[in-house]
């Protein structure tokens, strides 16, 4: 009955107002009757300090005049429909709703694993085979407390990180394990701080067998947060708990991160995930078809791998769009229709080069900036010097397939920690020195011509 | 005498139904795929020049979820990216989250992490989300390498301009809508003669509408010319 009630006001209130105001501020709201109350559940406070100033008058203005004998009794709260018939004390008041939501989301049992991420379907290749290697011994043996995993993004350290749980999971079943994004771990930090509700907060996170902790570059200038991180790896050590993290560098160089926890991030086995060589990548892009029941014919594999080479997650774009593309041309899949179909896709990635060597980057980065190639491979830490070597090692590592390793020996025997913080360093800069982004832009010129 | 007309308040919100898929049904067909489930993904990403209906797919997106007592958002970010992040709190217990205007927030690193972190949760909960913005992820000058990969990760459409032919069909379409017949040579007239995106020519469509009814007029060249003196 309230849902006709309901949706008779929304069609007045979809007929009022802009198409823009209904679709942001009312249709994201949920609707629960309860005898003669009718509770519109805004998803924040934010949405619902709107709803009240806005357009509340109004709703309530049109419910009167659907039904004027028996007019509802609207309340306006923060809350979702399924959490409040899930428990209807929830709704007791505005702001207990978030805070049951957080303790759902926060319960042990809640694993958040994602079984689909296992080591049977995580295609191994020169660029992981260290880091699954070290994960499958983690997941049988506890071998390594903590592992840390790094790498750029979407190279599969995610999905290690998954295997790992699904992994304990299937061999001790009653197993609590957490995985947890470290932005997920912050917010419900300070919710439960503020709810006062830290001691339940503790006890959720330091009372499992294993912690999965994604992305923990993201703990850096958050004070409070390391420090809680602190203590919940304390405790869970000293349990013998497991603990998993990936990061996109190595703790040193996470800056805005506690020496002490740097230091605990390092105590077991820091193992790293490359960008996947072509092999890798038509072996990821065949397995994800098959995932997908299509069979994608190898040139065309070939194509993509070759082509789309940023990182994992592009790739599965790619296939997506392949896929549907496929569809609704009613085409099957060939080289010349994914050469159509992914034109735009492949002209955004960096110029593929296969036959750019190393010795060639160099050469061109030091006529560039017009100092000598043994200048640009020494030990010279002056700026004039440091700065075309770092963008030198940048532009080896994006338009060659060498590993860091090779990359940084090149360059005077330097360790791989260099080059990844070369790379680093020139990314921020790009955007935050003009000169030295025309410098790079200038140079990807000359190297792709 | 002009005569007013009475403003009942046709509805004109965006639907599927009064979209023109023509030269991007690759991406209607995504998101229509999206939408009913018939994929493992839960992310898209539409991008195209102002006017290509990247606002209108992701309004149809909330008007089909709703008629199908699904709950939707929708956040056009260039209006409400001022309001701040908590915005965003809570949006993985609703059905579907479309974010326009992607590029509003390009560069501004606390909204960056915040939809890093929405597209987690989101994941998570299996949420759809719909992506749109005037460029593509690695284009559009966000700084957050997670989140710009994390952007790709379900495929990313670009979305064309229709041509002449499309235009004339996709307004006589809307016409149709409202109630009304559209001639094709003053769908022409119209578009040779007004700014060529999609809105102002729904704008124009409407004033046409208004128009002519007060004038109790056939809608004929001569009188549009009229109007858009």
């Amino acid at each position: 009955m309230s849902l006709t009630l309901w949706n008779q006001c929304l069609r007045s209130l979809e007929r009022e107002l802009p198409a823009q105001d209904f679709n942001t501020w009312i249709r994201p709201l949920h609707v629960v009757e309860d005898a003669n109350t009718l509770r519109l559940l805004a998803p924040n406070r934010f949405v619902m300090d709107w709803v009240k100033q806005h357009f509340y008058p109004r709703i309530i203005e049109i419910l009167n005049h659907i039904r004027p004998q028996q007019p509802p009794n609207v309340l306006l709260m923060v809350g979702s429909r399924s959490h409040v018939l899930n428990n209807k004390t929830a709704v007791a008041s505005a702001a207990a709703s978030p805070v049951q939501h957080q303790q759902n989301a926060q319960s042990p049992h809640l694993s958040r694993i994602n079984p689909q991420l296992t080591f049977a379907n995580f295609v191994e290749g020169k660029s992981n085979q260290v880091a699954r290697a070290a994960c499958l011994q983690v997941a049988e043996t506890a071998a390594y407390n903590p592992l840390f995993i790094y790498g750029g993004v979407g190279l599969g350290k995610t999905h290690l990180m998954h295997a790992v749980g699904n992994h304990i999971l299937s061999t001790r079943p009653e197993a609590k394990i957490l995985y947890v994004h470290s932005e997920r771990f912050v917010s419900d930090m300070v919710k439960a701080l503020h709810q006062k509700k830290m001691n339940e907060f503790k006890r959720q996170y330091r009372t499992i067998d294993a912690l999965l902790i994604d992305d923990v570059q993201f703990f850096a200038n958050k004070t409070q947060s390391q420090e809680e991180l602190f203590h919940t790896i304390n405790v869970l050590m000293d349990g013998k708990k497991q603990i998993v993290m990936t990061c996109d560098r190595l703790p040193q160089q996470i800056e805005g991160l506690e020496d002490r926890l740097k230091s605990r991030f390092g105590w077991g086995l820091a193992v790293t995930v490359e960008q996947p060589d072509f092999e890798t990548r038509l072996a990821i892009l065949m397995a994800k078809a098959a995932l997908a029941h299509v069979m994608i014919p190898y040139e065309v594999g070939c194509f993509i791998a070759k082509n789309i080479h940023a990182n994992v997650r592009e790739l599965e774009g790619a296939l997506h769009r392949l896929i549907i593309t496929a569809k609704v041309m009613q085409q099957s899949i060939t080289l010349e229709n994914t050469k159509t179909a992914l034109k735009d896709l492949v002209s955004l990635q960096m110029p593929s080069l296969p036959n750019l060597s190393l010795n060639s980057i160099q050469k061109t980065v030091a006529d560039y900036f017009r100092i000598s190639l043994s200048e640009l491979c020494s030990r010279g830490r002056k700026r004039t010097l440091a700065r075309p070597r770092q963008i030198a090692m940048t532009l080896s590592k994006e338009l060659t397939q060498h590993s860091l390793p090779e990359i940084g020996s090149a360059f005077g025997g330097r360790d791989h920690t260099t080059v990844l913080y070369s790379c680093k360093t020139i990314s921020k800069l790009k955007t935050a020195d003009q000169q030295l982004n025309e410098d790079y832009a200038n140079l990807l010129k000359r190297l792709s011509a | 005498m002009l005569q007013l007309p009475l403003n009942i308040g046709l509805s004109d919100a965006a639907s599927f139904a009064n979209f023109t898929p023509e030269g991007n049904e690759v991406a209607y067909a995504a998101l229509q795929n999206l939408l009913s489930r018939q994929t493992s993904n839960y992310c898209i990403y539409l991008w195209g020049a102002s006017g290509t209906g990247k606002s209108h797919l992701l309004q149809a997106t909330c008007h089909a979820l709703s008629q199908a007592h699904a709950v939707p958002a929708y956040l056009p970010l260039k209006q409400v990216s001022r309001s701040g992040i908590d915005l965003l709190e809570g949006l993985e217990n609703l059905d579907a989250v479309c974010i326009d205007d992607l590029g509003a927030i390009a560069g501004v690193a606390q909204w960056e992490r915040a939809l890093f972190e929405l597209f987690n949760q989101l994941r998570d909960a299996q949420v759809p989300l719909i992506f749109s913005a005037h460029a593509p992820p690695q284009q559009l000058g966000l700084q957050l390498p997670d989140l710009i990969s994390r952007l790709t990760w379900g495929g990313v459409y670009p979305l064309q301009s229709l041509n002449e032919v499309e235009t004339v069909h996709a307004l006589q379409k809307r016409a149709q809508d409202y109630g009304w017949t559209l001639p094709e040579e003053v769908a022409r007239y119209l578009i040779k003669h007004c700014a060529r995106d999609m809105p102002s020519l729904i704008a124009w469509l409407q004033r046409l509408d208004y128009a002519s009814l007060a004038a109790r007029h056939k809608i004929t060249i001569p009188f549009v010319r009229q109007l858009l003196k």
